[in-house]
């Protein structure tokens, strides 16, 4: 048999798993779609033009994409991958939505809190658990979201920067932790803006920290002022004055020692 | 014993629906009903479940598929279909029993079309078995030049869905 299609026990059962706790969810939750393996859900997602409330879930992704052109680590059988298919909105909310949802499953399944680094990781003891990848079509948003599940060692370049649930003490299966994201994300994605401001202020990496920001090939540092889903990030720099940085364009360099920070790869 | 009324009723249905071959089981029992032509009355076995010495030739297929289908008698039409152009073309063979989708989903386009280039990543079709879907790559390089099953049939192991002629 073809090597690429031996299938996975492991996800004999998410199908009927998921339809499940999409079901108790609810909104925005509507289908599930699994795939035993796949290139990216992102570009699954794309591909199926499937409409807003289905999400895609990979029983392993072999060439995930993180944000700006980075790449995200095979997740063999040891991380989850998946996209969830919204309709498109403007502004920053969706990001925080997505934030706050990923580490509110990622603190179930810790039993701790953890910290958000704006936009889109979730770091434990400044290692990423998780990343979150959000890309917009003419209609639709694509939250794709990739959690370190059940890893054990890291590709050299990665050793520092990322970490599992495995490797913090937490032995658990991947459909238990996407069970999790759902429920978290049902509920984040809908927090009106104040409560997701104060939601997102408790797990705030950033604020008061001096950093580095790429955006649209210049790099600014300063002081972050606030960073809220009204009004994204502000930076205060000596050289620009307050600078805006939106969330969907914008890559945090946390300085001191760490080059970039986009871990698994980069 | 099977309820002679249930049997008449499928033999009823069979003749309506112009079925030529019916495969039914639950715990305890199995039927098979047969019919050589449209004519001819079906032929009729049955057999306990536990006794599965001699099974039927459908049952490798809707043991998997969900048994009340009794549609894909001829699922082994495609092979012959393949053969006589086969030569020198590279087949493009369903890895698993499932159903087969030319397209991602009803309202997009196909994967891939007759005389479209693929290479070994190409993604040509999914086969959905028990909810989960598998994309299936060509893995070989060359330009479709047949798709031998239609969108949504169900597929045996090894069954030919593409002809490739190589490059």
């Amino acid at each position: 048999m073809k090597e690429s299609v031996i299938r996975n026990p492991e996800i004999n059962g998410w199908p009927d798993v998921l339809e499940r706790a999409v079901e108790e969810v609810g909104s925005p939750f509507r289908h599930v779609r699994v795939f035993a393996e796949t290139d990216s859900t992102q570009d699954v997602a794309r591909r199926e033009r499937a409409e807003p409330g289905t999400l895609i879930v990979a029983g392993r992704q072999t060439r995930g994409r993180g944000r700006l052109g980075s790449a995200w680590a095979d997740t063999a059988s040891d991380g989850v991958a998946m996209t969830l298919i919204l309709p498109r909105e403007p502004g920053e909310r969706l990001a925080f939505a997505a934030a706050v949802g990923v580490a509110r499953a990622a603190e179930s399944c810790l039993g701790r809190r953890i910290t958000i680094k704006w936009p889109n990781d979730i770091l434990v003891d400044r290692r990423k658990l998780a990343g979150i990848l959000i890309e917009q079509t003419d209609t639709r948003a694509l939250l794709g979201i990739g959690f370190n599940v059940a890893q054990t060692a890291w590709p050299d370049d990665l050793t520092d920067k990322a970490v599992s649930l495995t490797q913090l003490g937490v032995p658990i299966l991947r459909i238990e932790v996407m069970c999790e994201l759902i429920r978290a994300l049902g509920d984040s994605l809908a927090l009106d803006t104040e409560a997701l401001m104060q939601d997102y202020a408790e797990r705030d990496g950033l604020t008061g920290r001096t950093i580095r920001v790429q955006h649209e090939g210049r790099t600014y540092e300063g002081r972050v002022a606030t960073v809220n889903p009204r009004d994204g990030l502000l930076l205060e720099t000596e050289r620009d004055g307050t600078v805006h940085l939106p969330a969907m364009t914008s890559r945090t360099d946390l300085g001191s020692g760490v080059v970039r920070n986009s871990a698994p790869v980069d | 014993m099977i309820d002679i009324r249930k049997l008449k009723e499928l033999v009823r249905l069979m003749v309506s629906n112009d079925l030529t071959e019916l495969d039914l089981r639950d715990n305890e029992e199995q039927v098979t009903l047969r019919r050589s032509s449209v004519n001819a009355m079906p032929q009729v076995t049955t057999m306990p479940v536990a006794a599965q010495a001699a099974p039927a030739p459908a049952a490798a297929s809707s043991n998997n598929n969900n048994a009340a289908s009794p549609a894909p008698a001829e699922t082994k039409a495609a092979d012959g279909d393949a053969a006589p152009s086969d030569t020198g073309l590279h087949r493009i063979e369903s890895p698993m029993v499932g159903t087969f989708y030319t397209a991602p989903n009803p309202d997009a386009e196909p994967f891939v079309k007759v005389g479209q280039q693929v290479d070994s990543e190409t993604v040509v079709c999914v086969i959905e078995a028990m909810k989960i879907f598998n994309e299936i790559k060509a893995e070989c390089s060359g330009t479709i030049e047949k798709v031998l099953v239609k969108n949504a049939e169900s597929v045996e192991f090894g069954q030919p869905l593409f002809l490739v002629k190589p490059d």
